[in-house]
């Protein structure tokens, strides 16, 4: 099975979508981290 | 005629129709880890509203934007976010920002599986005109409560763009759905 990730292209011209595997250099620029909410910071 | 509902068999005038302020320009699922909608900004509108609905991701992730020229995203160190946010039992202002950023951040921290599916609205400024480009959005999500986000990208680069990129982390697929209308000028 092919796990490596993908990208999917919609056209607005109407072209059909497509998907494809990313490339390495495409992988490597994916964001890794994950933006937690943070505790409440009380107003002064 | 009464605007804006008409009647079987009316003629729509070039009035009518010149009246209608949005019209939809791209629709189409998120899926993979990485979603392109091409050709979506043209000079036809300054500004869009994109609607992103029924949301989800495979593992805990959030969701990103990049512009597009083309197919290719912009990945200068030229995005900048802020948002705010509350969750329900904490009941606070939360507040987070990045700056530099290749990426800028749409607020949507998902839920995982399909119980409870995030959503969304991002309206973003000018990103056809050769200026800078702005999106705020407020999001609605369940990360692990029921919890909002409010905030902004801006793009610092004097650039046309007629495309949005959303994205993930590696780790995670995305799905749900994305409309984008254009406002007329």
């Amino acid at each position: 099975m092919n796990d490596k990730p993908q990208i999917t292209t919609h056209y607005a011209d109407g072209r059909e979508s497509e998907t494809r595997d990313m490339t390495e250099e495409e992988i490597a620029l994916l964001p890794t981290t994950l933006s937690d909410y943070e505790a409440p910071v009380a107003n002064s | 005629m009464t605007f804006p509902s008409f009647g079987a068999g009316e003629v729509l005038t070039a009035t009518d129709m010149n009246a209608v302020g949005l019209w939809k320009v791209a629709s189409g699922s998120l899926s993979s880890t990485s979603t392109n909608f091409v050709g979506c900004f043209t000079t036809d509108y300054d500004n869009y509203l994109i609607v992103l609905d029924k949301v989800d991701v495979s593992s805990a992730a959030d969701i990103y934007i990049r512009f597009l020229n083309g197919s290719t995203p912009d990945i200068g160190a030229n995005y900048f976010w802020a948002y705010v946010g509350y969750t329900i039992s904490a009941g606070g202002v939360n507040s987070n920002a990045g700056t530099g950023q290749t990426i800028g951040f749409t607020g949507i921290t998902s839920s995982v599986g399909a119980e409870i599916l995030s959503s969304a609205t991002m309206t973003c400024y000018s990103p056809k005109l050769v200026q800078r480009t702005f999106i705020s959005s407020s999001a609605l999500s369940y990360p692990t409560q029921f919890a909002v986000r409010n905030g902004m990208t801006h793009n610092n680069s004097s650039t046309s763009y007629d495309g949005i990129q959303f994205l993930t982390s590696s780790a995670a697929t995305m799905s749900g759905g994305v409309t984008i209308y254009g406002y007329r000028k």
